[in-house]
């Protein structure tokens, strides 16, 4: 692997993360009235606030106040929540994990079953094997992602009692890898069905672009077998503009998953955030966002990292 | 107008009665849409439902907003209440019909929004190039690094919950997209013959925008037009969903979704039938989209 490329690469995570912090800072003054009255609320006393605002250090300059929180952020100190008297830090880091947990699984999903589609619609181009994956795929980007998790949790929770549709671990005798699993089937399936829509698009169609390339008839004038040529040829460089796609998704998974954290009421980061902004408990909005943002840039690097190393023809 | 840009004008035209057929293309472009029975689904889908939009007043049987109380979850098929009703006894058939007009606003004003701005800064970035250019993409790219939905929950969260923050949000998350894609595409054609002959002729650069680039870009903005706004009702939708968009009574469907949701198990309808509105009206501009984008054989990079 090119490591200038490589560097060049890390180095412009930092203006991306820097930019992000100045949007998450940005938020607080951005909301009506000031900082102060974003943080206690509208019906606070006068004396209440400019206290507050000292304490802040709000009457400072802008660049000022950035540099502080900044400074503050690096060490972990994302200020404390006004809902719950906890360091938005530790709340943070308990919810990320279950997101994270959530998260993994649905694009391990996502991708295995994704690909799978994709590549046997190609394979068999025109069948009805590839109508159905194509119908699936067009179905899954369209249905809201709450939707379908509202859908799921009625047939397989309610109507069928086969899973449960709430929580990560049962109330009574719960815990453990079995109960959380059980737990996770539905929200993941709900989270995965628009990666899975769109890597089986993507695969389809760069199967059928790469099987139509000349290295691959060249493959089977050799006399190579069907399974090689699939194998060697055609699935290896189909995979490889999946790489970059997956950088992308994993971003979008990380903001989705509110929407189906709030449906089966997972306890993870997005519901936090969303519970943060009706509650207008704008550190708590801000550590999430933060963090979020953050774990995107890093999946984003990772992934062209893992482009780079399979696809040399990328930092030529 | 002076004698050199008048010149031009006349060079501009003809290249393009030229390069892009005018006429023929449009067309070409109604043949393959006839033939594509995929996207003659989508489009019938489309028209159903802005039919709704505009006729809501006639067609729906009642007040989407009236309560009844004691007419509280009649169930799907009852014989004044097609598809029963919610908690309050209101009509789901109506919220629904009615619940098209802000469901659907919100996407189509957001994406005209993004539109116009992401057209002018892609046009004018792309021609100018330089320094400009680099702070702008740099820009951009920033705001990529956010992924779509967070980024609009960040806009709400600092602005307050409301249908026209969550408008104004999900159209400012869809701007990068847009310069990226136009922007492109005024690069590509600025080295262009036509455009290098206007110029010679003394056509001014505003000129040149105008009347060399902008018809040469129209079928790509008219594709992903029709892929971007699905998107964009769906996020909406989804904010609304989240209480960060619109706000009860309002029959917008996310918001219907998320005041139905607790009574899922008492009256499942009550739920499907504004999720399926959402969904049938995505699917219906993704297919839309998709025929469009084979009918007139452009590519969009952010496809």
């Amino acid at each position: 692997m090119n490591v200038a490329w490589l560097a060049r690469r890390l180095v412009l995570v930092v203006p991306t993360l820097l930019a992000a912090t100045v949007v998450v800072f940005m938020m607080i003054h951005l909301a009506p009235g000031d900082a102060a009255q974003a943080l206690l609320g509208p019906m606070s006393a006068s004396g209440a606030l400019e206290e507050l605002r000292q304490e802040l250090g709000l009457n400072d300059p802008l660049p000022t106040q950035y540099l502080r929180w900044l400074e503050r952020a690096a060490h972990g100190d994302l200020g404390r929540s006004i809902r719950q008297q906890l360091p938005v830090a530790e709340l943070v880091k308990e919810k990320f994990k279950n997101t994270a947990i959530l998260g993994v699984v649905s694009l391990t999903i996502a991708v295995v079953v994704g690909l799978l589609m994709g590549f046997v619609a190609a394979l068999n181009r025109g069948s009805m094997l590839d109508r159905l994956v194509i119908v699936i795929a067009s179905s899954g980007i369209a249905i809201p992602s709450f939707f379908l998790g509202l859908l799921l949790s009625y047939v397989f929770g309610t109507r069928l009692g086969w899973l449960p549709s709430s929580g990560m671990y049962d109330l009574q005798g719960g815990g453990g890898v079995l109960d959380l699993s059980r737990h996770l089937i539905l929200p993941a399936i709900a989270l995965a069905a628009a990666p899975i829509a769109v890597v089986a698009r993507m695969t389809r169609s760069s199967t059928l672009e790469i099987t139509g390339a000349d290295f691959v008839r060249t493959a089977r004038s050799k006399g190579l077998t069907d399974t090689s040529v699939t194998l060697d040829h055609i699935a290896k460089n189909a995979l490889i503009p999946i790489i970059h796609l997956l950088g992308l998704q994993a971003g979008i998974l990380l903001s989705a998953t509110a929407l189906v954290e709030v449906v089966f009421s997972w306890p993870g980061i997005g519901s936090l955030m969303v519970d943060s902004i009706l509650t207008r408990d704008l550190p708590v909005t801000q550590g999430c966002v933060l963090v979020v943002a953050a774990v995107y840039a890093l999946v984003s690097v990772l992934t062209d990292m893992i482009h780079a190393a399979v696809d040399p023809r990328l930092h030529e | 107008m002076s004698t050199g840009t008048a010149v031009a004008s006349t060079v501009l035209n003809t290249a393009e009665t030229q390069s892009g057929q005018a006429r023929g293309t449009w067309q070409r472009v109604w043949r393959r849409l006839r033939q594509d029975k995929v996207g003659l689904a989508g489009i019938l889908v489309v028209l159903v439902v802005s039919l709704m939009t505009l006729l809501a007043p006639v067609i729906a049987p009642g007040d989407p907003t009236e309560t009844h109380l004691e007419l509280a979850f009649r169930p799907a098929g009852s014989p004044d209440h097609v598809l029963g009703t919610d908690l309050y006894g209101r009509d789901i058939l109506s919220r629904v019909i009615w619940g098209a007009r802000p469901s659907l606003a919100v996407g189509f004003a957001a994406t005209c929004f993004a539109l116009a701005i992401g057209a002018t800064l892609g046009i004018v970035i792309g021609f100018y190039g330089g320094w400009f250019d680099t702070l702008s993409m740099r820009i951009v790219d920033v705001m990529l690094a956010f992924p779509y939905l967070l980024l609009a929950i960040v806009i709400v969260g600092a602005l307050g919950p409301g249908l026209f923050n969550a408008t104004l949000a999900v159209a400012i998350t869809a701007i990068p997209f847009w310069v990226r894609l136009i922007r492109g595409m005024v690069i590509s054609f600025k080295n262009e013959q036509f455009v290098e002959a206007g110029r010679s002729m003394g056509a001014t650069n505003s000129h040149l925008m105008r009347a060399a680039i902008l018809p040469n870009v129209g079928p790509y903005i008219i594709v992903a037009f029709s892929i971007n706004i699905g998107y964009l009702i769906l996020e909406a939708a989804s904010l609304s969903f989240l209480g960060l968009g619109a706000q009860p009574p309002s029959p917008e469907w996310g918001a219907m979704l998320a005041e139905n949701r607790n009574y899922l198990t008492l009256a499942p309808i009550t739920v499907i039938a504004p999720g399926a509105a959402i969904f049938l009206i995505v699917l219906g501009l993704s297919l839309f989209g998709d025929a469009l984008r084979d009918a007139f054989d452009v590519r969009l990079r952010e496809d």
